[in-house]
């Protein structure tokens, strides 16, 4: 598998199996249930009055993010939603780093491990700040 | 839990709400048809229009472009289109340059939301730019030898839209592909965009990747690098939920309606449309930088 020869017909199947179906399916279901989360939260935002355009700022402390689900606050089903989307792709690399070390693919191991790592310290900084 | 109440100029928050909600639905839409998300324009609109100061308009924008990407990636990358082993190999550039982007604008620049404004205008022009001189560039056969591509295994194959016919690629230019990536993924933390108006061209261009093959790896990408971004401005406390969601919900929709009916639209107005607003943002933005309009 040196890919010098350009003219050949088949390239070999390059990432493990199942990957690209995984992250498909992965990314749909984020962004439904991340649109569900958002538009339940607008509409009982617009319901409530509280939203011209109007905003909590911030985020959320994660304690009491249940309750305030269970009790309609439109702020905790925003938050859900924006989360839900901002983890999504996070997500989406460590599922790839599990597919590349089952097939003990070393370089893409490597690969998505930095990429994850970056975004764990992303966190990381966002949560200590 | 503060309260941000944003307002049209002298419309009813109703108003001002249905407003907004159009503004962004054509962003992503119009983003949609011509391949680039909608950020480039949600940013300038939210703050020229709406007054909304530059940093929370960046988070929002961020937000939105997470969902038009993992939205528009799903199916490509199912297709087979998507170079999924060059996106992962760029994403470590784009990451890296998504957080730095986005720590420096909430940190050394948290004060500063007029450098965010002018930093924002050599982008937009640029990205005009580009948007004007952008074609199509055919691959070739046998580009300069990349080591790095071949141990890596960075080449594909795809299904020539106009030929249909299963073409293969080589990749080259690994190096100024990840110095391109790292600059894309600085100006998506800094500012909010998705920077496939970069890494595209960037792609076709200098490494031999055909541009259908370019375009749906940087949509894919894209996800990654401004997660980097978005959770920083999430926990810095940025992202005005408020804003977020009706941003967010029009964009989402604005790109499935760009991308249904994108192979109708008239490319090369858009093109002229896209390339008139961006320069007139870019005015707009510098006035406002320099203090001559509100």
């Amino acid at each position: 598998m040196t890919g010098s020869d350009a003219s050949r017909s088949v390239v070999p199947p390059p990432e493990p199996p199942g990957l690209r179906d995984a992250v498909g399916h992965l990314l749909r279901v984020g962004v439904l249930v991340s649109g569900i989360f958002l538009f339940v939260g607008f509409l009982l935002a617009v319901l409530r009055g509280t939203a011209g355009i109007a905003g909590s700022v911030g985020a959320l402390p994660l304690r009491g993010l249940v309750g305030a689900l269970g009790a309609g606050d439109p702020w905790a089903y925003l938050f859900v939603g924006v989360a839900v989307l901002a983890a999504t792709p996070v997500i989406r690399v460590a599922l790839a780093l599990e597919s590349f070390a089952r097939v003990r693919d070393r370089p893409y191991v490597l690969i998505t491990g930095f990429v994850l790592l970056v975004l764990l310290s992303s966190l990381a900084f966002g949560v200590v700040s | 839990m503060g309260l941000v109440i944003v307002t049209l100029g002298g419309l009813s928050p109703l108003l001002s709400l249905v407003v907004l909600l159009a503004v962004a639905f054509a962003a992503g839409a119009v983003g949609a048809a011509l391949g680039v998300g909608g950020g480039l324009f949600l940013v300038p609109a939210l703050v020229l229009l709406f007054g909304v100061d530059i940093h929370v308009a960046i988070a929002a924008s961020i937000v939105s472009v997470i969902a038009t990407s993992s939205a528009a990636a799903s199916n490509d990358v199912q297709s087979g289109l998507t170079n999924v082993r060059l996106a992962m190999f760029l994403e470590t550039a784009t990451a890296v340059g998504g957080l730095v982007g986005a720590v420096v604008a909430v940190t050394i620049l948290a004060a500063h939301s007029n450098i965010l404004v002018f930093a924002f205008v050599p982008v937009v022009l640029i990205a005009a730019a580009l948007m004007a001189s952008s074609r199509d560039r055919d691959v070739v056969p046998n580009p300069p030898d990349d080591p790095l591509a071949r141990r890596l295994r960075l080449e594909g194959e795809y299904v020539g839209p106009l030929t249909g016919i299963r073409r293969s690629y080589r990749v080259t230019g690994t190096r100024v592909g990840l110095v391109f990536a790292g600059l894309a993924g600085i100006s998506s933390g800094l500012l909010g965009i998705g920077g496939g108006i970069f890494k595209v061209p960037a792609m076709n261009t200098l490494m031999n990747v055909p541009l259908r093959v370019a375009t749906a790896t940087s949509t894919f990408m894209i996800g990654v690098t401004a997660a980097a971004g978005a959770l920083v401005y999430l926990f810095a406390g940025d992202v005005v939920l408020g804003l977020v969601a009706p941003v967010v919900l029009a964009v989402f929709f604005g790109t499935i309606v760009g991308r249904a009916f994108g192979h109708h639209a008239p490319v090369g107005r858009l093109k002229v449309l896209f390339v008139g607003v961006l320069v007139l943002a870019a005015v707009l933005m510098v006035a406002r930088g320099v203090g001559a309009i509100p």
